[in-house]
């Protein structure tokens, strides 16, 4: 991916180029999204794999979406954490609905009151995340999002960016 | 067109906003007086908002001046439509499973906006005063086309949205008060209006912490009355097993393109809703951001609860044989609500439901007014003097022109209502969201995603509405319409390279660097 050659740029972080990567990757991810849709204007409808590329590329897009916009001079810190653990667990989930067997209606097995796919999908999808993200983004405000005084450095540095004179 | 109509035609997303059938009349004094007493709340919080609104920065963006939980709650209001408490549950009744993925990614959602707009955008209003989005395009990538092109999007999909949920707000007071739905209309669009006009985005936000607390609290008790009549979530999925087992797949009735389309297009088509992502630019203290996520992502759950909670128990109860099938899927709320929770408990619903669409209209009107009178002006070299005032002049012209639309076009509203998410997904997310991220962006691949995302969904949505031609089952317009706007954006940004450091002013840098 071409990134910009501009000048001041924030200190390289000292391993891979975080938002290069993600950037790479949400355009790999919406490659995949186009083919599995793609896919189903074949004659014979959509093939097996269309739904297995489609679940990774709406998975990996959503969190390289994240790390795009959670970078900061490329390095997106100890976020990666919760971000692998939220691809773990949408990707995982979706491949482990598509990988079970479908339940059985004579005798159904319940996880907390749902089949065990729609528990995946409901509990594990829908719900789990809420505990990582919006946690982590607290958890990482400070140092990796907007810390005190980040404000009036920005607004001065833009103000001086501009030929003014910061007040 | 019914909701199962617009599934089969492929073109749903877009659809998620209203009802546009009519609704059983539920005409009882309790939720007459409840209804009559919701409105009066609104308006004089409305009349409050108006005495602040003194300027354009006031009108548009709150005068940079709202607290971390009126924002959460007003995002979450925005969020929710009538849809989420009428559209929504039947289509859970119609489809099974697969109606949640139009909500499932809502854990991921607002922190994902967090990251990737919410700083950025404050930020930008910091250095720049923007109070558009179509705004920070224009300063993004220096070009008044892309402004313009931004607000004409908005503008175009802002009225489709409007009129449908104006109808369904009519549809909502015809069914509380009985006076038919033309009255309906104008009553509602009367009072949204009233209250839009003179207190611009400040009544929005105000009104929307009453309508949004009001609406958890609904769902939540909802949700417990569902949970009690269907014999606890297990012999709600029990009764449903043995009758249609599909229904509690992990897809639902749909395919797995198509449920992982709603969750591709609702996710990353989050970052494209205007009324919600413009509220980034209200919050008084940017570093009140940090429990945003938290907040306003646990809001929306709980305001979701109904949802999935009236869809699932109203099948239990009519595979059980305890209510007869529904002939129009739009029923199972007002249905269970008459049946199985007290009538002051309906009656708040009713409100709620009144509310979810009177606060969405709210930020419709306003962002709409802001396309029309700020940014289409601005891509064309001029600048209006009297921001205010033409804002209020331009609140009252698009919401006639929308509730006018919505009284006589008649099925032209539920085509107009069809693309509003997807269009804003399309034309917003790369050039926006990720333009805002990533400095090798350029003007030309802005403008070319824009474009491609206007001319896909208008082609195609209208092909599928007249039946001219339909994607196959799963490929939604949105959705094609999204992936291939971000390709656009990066291939034209990648050939026309060279040219990314002329689109990019130094204290944008800045920003874009923080």
């Amino acid at each position: 991916m071409s990134d910009e050659a501009q000048s001041p740029q924030p200190a390289k972080p000292a391993g891979p180029d975080m938002h290069r990567w993600a950037l790479g990757l949400i355009v790999a991810s919406a490659i995949a999204i186009g083919l599995a849709y793609a896919s189903a204007f074949l004659p014979g409808g959509t093939p097996g794999w269309a739904p297995w590329l489609f679940m990774i590329g709406t998975s990996v897009i959503m969190v390289a979406t994240m790390a795009v916009g959670a970078a900061r001079g490329g390095s997106i810190g100890r976020l990666w954490i919760p971000f692998s653990m939220v691809l773990v667990i949408v990707m995982g989930g979706f491949g482990l609905v598509l990988a079970l067997p479908p339940a059985d209606p004579g005798d159904p097995e319940l996880w907390l009151g749902l089949p065990p796919r729609a528990a995946v999908i409901m509990y594990g999808i829908g719900f789990l995340p809420f505990f990582l993200v919006p946690v982590a983004y607290a958890w990482t405000f400070d140092d990796l999002t907007l810390g005190e005084g980040d404000l009036e450095r920005v607004r001065d540095e833009a103000l001086r960016a501009r030929g003014e004179m910061p007040k | 067109m019914s909701l199962l109509g617009l599934l089969s035609a492929g073109i749903l997303p877009g659809s998620v906003t209203a009802q546009v059938e009519e609704l059983p009349h539920v005409v009882e004094p309790t939720i007459v007086w409840v209804a009559i007493g919701y409105f009066a709340i609104v308006t004089v919080i409305g009349a409050w908002a108006t005495r602040r609104t003194r300027t354009a920065g006031d009108f548009f963006v709150a005068g940079k001046g709202i607290g971390l939980i009126a924002l959460s709650l007003s995002v979450m209001s925005a969020t929710l439509s009538g849809f989420a408490f009428i559209g929504g549950p039947g289509l859970v009744y119609s489809i099974g499973l697969g109606a949640m993925f139009i909500i499932l990614p809502a854990a991921l959602t607002n922190a994902m906006g967090a990251w990737v707009l919410a700083k950025r955008l404050r930020l930008m209003a910091e250095v720049r005063n923007t109070i558009t989005l179509p705004d920070a395009i224009g300063a993004r990538y220096r070009s008044p086309l892309a402004q313009g092109l931004a607000g004409v999007s908005i503008l175009v999909a802002v009225i489709g949205y409007m009129a449908t949920n104006i109808l369904a707000l009519g549809l909502v007071i015809d069914a509380v008060f009985g006076i038919g739905v033309g009255w309906g209309i104008w009553l509602g669009m009367g009072i949204t209006m009233a209250y839009a006009v003179g207190g611009g985005i400040v009544a929005g936000i105000y009104t929307d912490v009453f309508q949004g607390s009001l609406m958890a609290v609904a769902s939540v008790l909802v949700f417990l009355f569902t949970l009690q009549a269907g014999g606890g979530l297990s012999g709600i999925s029990e009764t449903i097993l043995a009758a249609d087992p599909g229904f509690l797949g992990p897809w639902g009735h749909l395919t797995p393109i198509a449920a992982l389309s709603f969750f591709f297009v609702f996710g990353m088509g989050s970052l494209g809703q205007p009324h919600v992502v413009h509220k980034f630019y209200m919050l008084r203290d940017p570093r009140k951001l940090r429990w945003y996520p938290l907040v306003t992502t646990f809001a929306l759950i709980v305001a979701m609860l109904l949802y999935f909670g009236v869809g699932v128990s109203v099948k239990a109860l009519t595979v059980d044989g305890a209510l007869a099938p529904l002939a129009n899927p739009d029923n199972a709320t007002p249905i269970f609500l008459l049946n199985y929770t007290p009538l002051i408990l309906a009656a708040l619903v009713f409100s709620g439901v009144a509310a979810a669409i009177m606060s969405t209209v709210n930020s419709f009107m306003n962002i709409g007014a802001a396309a029309m009178m700020h940014d289409i002006p601005v891509s064309l070299g001029k600048r209006i003097d009297n921001e205010l005032l033409w804002g209020r002049i331009c609140t009252v012209i698009i919401s006639v022109a929308a509730a006018l639309l919505a009284q006589y076009s008649g099925m032209l509203v539920a085509f107009l209502g069809v693309f509003g998410w997807g269009l804003f997904a399309s034309t917003l997310v790369p050039a926006l969201a990720i333009g805002l991220n990533w400095k090798g962006a350029t003007r030309a691949g802005a403008i070319a995603s824009i474009g491609t995302g206007l001319s896909i969904t208008l082609v195609f949505e209208t092909f599928a509405f007249f039946e001219l031609y339909s994607f196959p089952v799963g490929v939604t317009v949105s959705g094609l319409s999204l992936v291939l706007s971000i390709l656009m954006f990066f291939g034209v940004s990648w050939v026309t390279r060279e040219t990314a450091a002329d689109t990019l002013d130094p204290d944008i840098r800045v920003v874009m660097e923080a």
